[in-house]
C-alpha cells in the first residue's frame, strides 16, 4: 500500500485571517490528508469559539478540534460569569495558554479572529510553539515546519496589496486569493452553505446598561 | 459576585506512561481547581487496566536484535457510509486478515452501538470491537439516565474523547452513522480523534477505491433502493480492487424509527468448486500404528448428607 492510512491526520492548510474597518474576514481550504491521500474535501477549517470569535485551525486535525472543544467551553463559562460577550482577546489567549502549555503533545498552528466593543476587529495568530501575536494580517497560522501550506506565496500577494483600513469588499478579495490564485481549479461540486445570521450575544450590548458589574 | 479565575496546570515533563487508566487528556492537561475532580476520578481509577510501557525499551532492543513481532488480526476493509433522503446506509465487507492470511471469510463489522445508530470499524479488529462494545454500554446507561433516544453527536464525542485520550494507539478507524431527533449524521472517527462531518464516507485499505465510485455517482438526496445499490457497487469496488478487503458486502440502513440490518446483503464471492466425493475419511484409510487405552477415574459419589433442619 502506497499510502499510510494511519498516518495521523493533518491539515497541510493555508487559512487567512485580515481585519478591516469593522471587523474581520477569516478563509480557509477544506482539505484534510493523510500522508498524501485527501481524507476529507470539505472539510471545515473555521470554527466557531463564541457569537463574536471563530478559529482557524490547521496542523494536527484531534489536536485542533480538542483544543477548540475546550476553549469554547472555558469561553461559555467565562461569560456567564463576566455578564457580557468575551473579548478576543481572552479566547486568544485561553487557546495560547493550553498550546504553550501542551506543547511537547500538541502539533497545531491557529488564527483567532472577532469582534468585541473594546478594540474593534482583531486577528491574533497562536503558531507552533505556542506564542501569541496580534496581528492586523494572518496567514497560514504558523504551520511552516512541514512545508505544505500554500501560506508562502501569500505573504508576497499580501505585501502588494494590503493596506490598512480596508473596505469589507477589499478585504474578500484577500482571503479569495486562497481559492482564486493559488488552488488548483476543482470542478468536484462542493457543497455550499451559506449559514443565515444568528442572534448573538453581541446584541445584548446596545440594549443593557454598559457595565454589568456593581458591587 | 466573585470572580473566579480558570487555573490551568503546567505539564511536567514528556508524556507519563505509568498511568494504568491509558493517557488521558484530563490527567495531562488539567490538575488544577477546575478540572480537579475529574483529574481526582481517573486517579482513582487508574490502578485498572490500559496501556503499560514499562517494556517499551526491552521490546525496542528485541526489535534490534531480529526478533519478529506477533502479527495482529487487522481488518484490512472496505467500509463506507452515505445520507440519503430518509436517512443514513452504511456498508462493509466481510474479511478479516492477519497479515496475508484471511482470518475470518465472513466478519461481522457494523457494530451495533444504539438502536438508531450503527457503526462501521475499520484496522485493529479487537480495539473496534472493544471500544464500539464500551461506547454502546455507555449510551445504555446514559438513555435509563435520561429517558430519550440517544443522539449521533453523544457517541461521536465519547469515541472521540477515548481516541485522544489514547493518542493513536487504540488503531480504530470508524464511520458512525445514525437517525435521531435532530435528523440524519455520519461521521468518519480516525485512531488520533479528529472526527469529520460528511455526506458521504469511506475508510479502510479499500477507501481509495470505495471513494472512487461514491465520487463519481453519489447524489443528494437517493432514494432506498438507490442509495442501497450505491453502498454494494462502492464495497464491491472494494473487494475486488483490494487484497485486504473481500467475501461480502453487509448493509445497514437506518431511518426515522427504523433499522434495516442486511447481513451478507450480496454474496460476490461463492464457493463455486466443491468435491464430489466429499471429505469423509471412512475406517481403514488411515494405518494404525498402535494402540493404548487409559480409562478416566470415575468421579466418587458424593456422601450422602442429611439435609438441613432448622
Amino acid at each position: 500500500m502506497d499510502f499510510d492510512l494511519n498516518a495521523p491526520h493533518s491539515m497541510g492548510t493555508t487559512i487567512i485571517g485580515v481585519t478591516y474597518d469593522g471587523g474581520v474576514v477569516l478563509g480557509a481550504d477544506s482539505r484534510t490528508s493523510t500522508g498524501m491521500y485527501v481524507a476529507n474535501r470539505a472539510s471545515d477549517k473555521i470554527t466557531q469559539l463564541t457569537d463574536n470569535v471563530y478559529i482557524c485551525r490547521s496542523g494536527s486535525a484531534a489536536d485542533s478540534q480538542v483544543i477548540s472543544d475546550y476553549v469554547r467551553y472555558f469561553l461559555h463559562q467565562h461569560t456567564i460569569q463576566l455578564g457580557q460577550p468575551a473579548t478576543v482577546k481572552v479566547a486568544a489567549n485561553l487557546v495560547r495558554l493550553l498550546s504553550y502549555q501542551n506543547k511537547n503533545m500538541l502539533q497545531m498552528g491557529v488564527i483567532i479572529g472577532g469582534w468585541d466593543k473594546y478594540e474593534g476587529g482583531q486577528i491574533y495568530s497562536v503558531p507552533l510553539g505556542g506564542t501569541i501575536l496580534k496581528q492586523p494580517f494572518a496567514i497560514g497560522g504558523g504551520y511552516a515546519k512541514l512545508d505544505r501550506s500554500g501560506s508562502s506565496y501569500l505573504y508576497g500577494f499580501f505585501d502588494q496589496a494590503w493596506k490598512e483600513g480596508m473596505s469589507k469588499d477589499e478585504a474578500e478579495i484577500n482571503a479569495d486569493g486562497v481559492t482564486k490564485n493559488f488552488y488548483s481549479g476543482d470542478s468536484l461540486p462542493l457543497w455550499h452553505e451559506e449559514l443565515e445570521p444568528q442572534n448573538s450575544l453581541l446584541d445584548i450590548l446596545s440594549s443593557s446598561s454598559p457595565e454589568p458589574m456593581n458591587t | 459576585m466573585r470572580q473566579r479565575s480558570i487555573p490551568l496546570a503546567v505539564v511536567s515533563g514528556p508524556i507519563r506512561a505509568t498511568n494504568g487508566g491509558g493517557l488521558k487528556a484530563s490527567d495531562s492537561f488539567f490538575a488544577g481547581e477546575l478540572w480537579g475532580r475529574m483529574a481526582k476520578a481517573s486517579v482513582d481509577a487508574r490502578t485498572k487496566g490500559g496501556f503499560s510501557f514499562d517494556l517499551y525499551q526491552r521490546n525496542e532492543m528485541l526489535l534490534k536484535k531480529g526478533l519478529q513481532l506477533p502479527k495482529f488480526r487487522k481488518t484490512g476493509t472496505t467500509i463506507v457510509g452515505l445520507v440519503f433522503q430518509d436517512g443514513v446506509i452504511l456498508g462493509a465487507d466481510t474479511r478479516a486478515t492477519e497479515g496475508p492470511i484471511v482470518a475470518d471469510k465472513n466478519c461481522e463489522k457494523i457494530h451495533y452501538i444504539a438502536p438508531n445508530i450503527y457503526c462501521c470499524g475499520a484496522g485493529t479488529a479487537a480495539d473496534t470491537e472493544a471500544v464500539t462494545d464500551m461506547i454502546s454500554s455507555q449510551l445504555q446507561l446514559h438513555r435509563y439516565a435520561t429517558g430519550r433516544e440517544s443522539r449521533v453527536v453523544t457517541a461521536l464525542t465519547l469515541l472521540k474523547s477515548h481516541l485522544f485520550g489514547y493518542q493513536g494507539h487504540v488503531s480504530a478507524a470508524l464511520v458512525l452513522g445514525g437517525v435521531d431527533v435532530t435528523g440524519p449524521h455520519l461521521h468518519t472517527v480516525y485512531p488520533h480523534g479528529s472526527a469529520d462531518t460528511l455526506p458521504f464516507a469511506t475508510m479502510g485499505s479499500g477507501s481509495l477505491a470505495a471513494m472512487a465510485v461514491f465520487e463519481s455517482k453519489f447524489r443528494e438526496g437517493l432514494t432506498k433502493d438507490e442509495g442501497i445499490k450505491l453502498v454494494s457497487e462502492a464495497i464491491c469496488s472494494g473487494i475486488f480492487n483490494d487484497l485486504g478487503s473481500g467475501s461480502n458486502v453487509d448493509v445497514c440502513v437506518i431511518t426515522k424509527g427504523q433499522t434495516e440490518y442486511l447481513r451478507n446483503h450480496q454474496l460476490p464471492n461463492p464457493r463455486t468448486y466443491t468435491s464430489t466425493r466429499g471429505y469423509n475419511f471412512t475406517k481403514g484409510h488411515t494405518e494404525v500404528l498402535t494402540t493404548k487405552v487409559t480409562p478416566l477415574k470415575s468421579k466418587k459419589q458424593a456422601a450422602e448428607v442429611d439435609a438441613m433442619e432448622e
